[in-house]
């Protein structure tokens, strides 16, 4: 394996096994001696009182090293830091006004969330962060932010703030992104789409893989299997045929039913993503 | 079980369950029953446009798709693949006034990917609701939390158009000439006593006084068509009235994501109404009942295993948790469409006056 890059943002539509595969990844990562961390933006809303989101409970559970960023001290963060004053960026973020505008600017919210993902990332040259992010629309959000307040600002600190996050983000072996997907059309259809959209904000290391691959059990061309099973292993076998050249690498299906043990299952093959 | 005909239809879940082709099935057989009906989609992923073949420039439009199923029936549908940009038109529209499309800061933030997506996904379907053209609207939405955010979007707007910054914001955008000298001071009091005052000027500080002004005319110019916005809330009755909306929370066997799905359903409490249904996915319960391995199969014995398990683990908790429990078999097949077509037709088992 080539040495990893710092940040990998594991994305894809809904339920193609996001948090999981970037659960494995970390812990396989980790053991291979990196410093590598979990990271999710847990809540999208400054006055949310929410506690830790069920994934960070999970990877404390499971002992994985994670990273969870809340809203509300990332932006108190890093108005304290332009305004040179922690007194002043306590009193900016709980006004109603500031407040009202953060939550009608999700993509401003995101930028505030990469930028002390970053912040963190120069900090520590050892660290490497395995981003638990949004689905593919809102990665796009996310990802678009950083251009789209460069554009909005223009000049000042602000936009300095944004061409730095930039060039940063793409900058040599920095960056991959995974798409995950699943082995259904429409799945695969959506990732290839994800991947040209992401190539418009910016050229960067994007993979597609496909998760919960039935053709990848071991043993699974000796099985005799009932029709349903075969017509999936068929549309699979077809979407290989048609998009092979475009999905880097098939993650097998786990045939678990705990969410602990999928981890597990999944850990082994997560080098194909790193 | 059987389910009433209301305006509203909203299919809510986690990712990846489901959602777009189950509410597209739902579209189409309303359609079939005679009913006229609107199919929108606010999923920024917009997979509807795959599985009625709708093309990219069309968003942001109501379409109709003569035949949907692409089988020559006389069947016609109307749907509509959320677009941001569409919106804000339409409520420049509504005011008389192109100043909030042609608002650079604006324009930028109501790009696709811009993150207006949910708070104005509700002003579009406000201003679908006002036609009252359709006997049933079926809404697909963004998946997991995001769910969420589009519902919060109502409590976003309600702070975001508080009268006080409306007042503030106009005074500051209209740029009052001193003559009024006594409103002019009370609007000042105003402004420094909200805090306003003070965050521009330190807005001012990381962006210069350009932005500022730029940023004070784009939030001028929204304050402008606050009607629009507020209108919108009205939403928010008709859809926590059971009388008129039907809740879907879809849920999929083939995933372990039981607790995200409740975890949705109770975030969601005090929007909903009372009477959500649930849905269950891709149930194979049939196809695995036919199979019988032989004990010393023992792999394929795991794959059974493995199935039933997780089958059965939902429709216990699901259950437990729900009364009403609506089961959709998986359909194997390769094209969206086929899709469509077969879950179509298992809507009928949910309606007792159809034969």
């Amino acid at each position: 394996m080539s040495s990893p890059k710092r940040f990998y943002i594991i994305t894809g539509k809904g339920g193609v096994g996001k948090t999981a595969a970037a659960l494995a990844l970390t812990k396989r990562l980790n053991s291979q001696g990196k410093k590598a961390r979990y990271l999710n933006y847990t809540t999208s809303s400054l006055s949310s009182s929410k506690s830790d989101r069920q994934e960070i409970l999970f990877a404390k559970k499971m002992d994985i090293p994670h990273v969870a960023l809340n809203l509300l001290e990332c932006s108190q963060g890093y108005v304290g830091k332009k305004m040179k004053s922690q007194m002043i960026a306590k009193w900016v973020v709980k006004t109603p006004f500031f407040k009202a505008l953060m939550s009608m600017l999700p993509g401003f919210n995101y930028l505030i969330y990469l930028g002390k993902t970053l912040e963190l990332l120069k900090e520590d040259p050892e660290l490497i962060f395995i981003l638990d992010s949004p689905s593919s629309g809102h990665a796009l959000t996310m990802l678009e932010a950083t251009k789209n307040f460069g554009e909005i600002f223009q000049s000042g600190l602000l936009f300095e703030d944004t061409q730095k996050m930039i060039k940063l983000l793409y900058s040599e072996n920095f960056l991959q992104i995974n798409i995950l997907t699943l082995p259904t059309l429409m799945a695969v259809n959506e990732a290839i789409e994800l991947k040209k959209s992401l190539a418009e904000i910016a050229p960067s290391e994007t993979h597609i893989f496909c998760n919960n691959s039935f053709k990848s059990m071991e043993g699974v061309d000796k099985l005799e299997l009932p029709p349903f099973l075969r017509s999936k292993l068929e549309t699979e076998r077809l979407i290989e045929e048609q998009f092979g050249g475009q999905i880097k690498a098939f993650i097998k299906h786990s045939l678990s039913n705990q969410d602990a043990q999928i981890i597990n299952d999944l850990t082994p093959s997560m080098d194909n993503l790193a | 079980m059987n389910l009433q005909l209301k305006p509203f239809e909203i299919f809510s879940g986690t990712g990846g369950v489901g959602k777009t082709t189950l509410a597209a099935s739902r579209a189409v057989f309303l359609a079939e029953q005679g009913h006229t009906v609107l199919l929108i989609t606010i999923d920024p992923a917009k997979r509807l446009k795959e599985v009625l073949n709708i093309k990219d420039e069309d968003a942001g439009k109501i379409v109709r798709v003569s035949d949907p199923l692409q089988d020559q029936s006389s069947l016609k549908l109307d749907v509509e693949l959320m677009n941001p940009e569409e919106t804000i038109k339409r409520v420049a529209l509504q005011n008389n006034s192109d100043e909030i499309v042609n608002n650079r800061i604006l324009k930028v933030l109501s790009r696709p990917y811009g993150g207006l997506n949910e708070i104005l996904s509700i002003i579009e379907l406000q201003l679908n609701m006002a036609k009252n053209k359709y006997d049933v609207n079926v809404l697909d939405t963004p998946p997991g939390s995001h769910f969420l955010d589009f519902l919060e979007s109502v409590e976003k707007i309600r702070a975001f158009f508080d009268q006080t910054f409306v007042d503030i914001f106009n005074y500051l955008g209209k740029k009052v000439e001193s003559t009024d000298a006594g409103r002019g001071r009370r609007f000042m009091t105003k402004i420094v006593s909200s805090g306003v005052k003070k965050l521009l000027d330190y807005l001012s500080k990381v962006t210069g006084a350009k932005f500022v002004d730029e940023f004070l005319e784009a939030i001028y110019v929204l304050y402008r068509s606050k009607s629009v916005f507020i209108d919108a809330l009205n939403l928010q009755k008709e859809l926590q009235d059971s009388k008129k909306s039907n809740w879907f929370l879809v849920t999929s066997v083939e995933q372990n994501k039981i607790k995200e799905a409740m975890e949705l359903s109770e975030g969601a409490k005090a929007l909903l109404n009372e009477e959500t249904f649930v849905i269950l996915n891709k149930c194979l319960q049939d196809q695995i009942k036919n199979w019988n391995p032989a004990p010393e199969q023992t792999l394929e014995m795991a794959v059974k295993k493995s199935y039933i398990e997780r089958e059965e683990k939902h429709q216990q908790i699901l259950g437990e948790k729900f009364g009403n429990i609506l089961k959709f078999s998986e359909v194997l097949k390769m094209e969206p469409l086929e899709h469509v077509k077969e879950l179509k037709d298992q809507w009928r088992q949910y309606h007792l006056e159809i034969t």
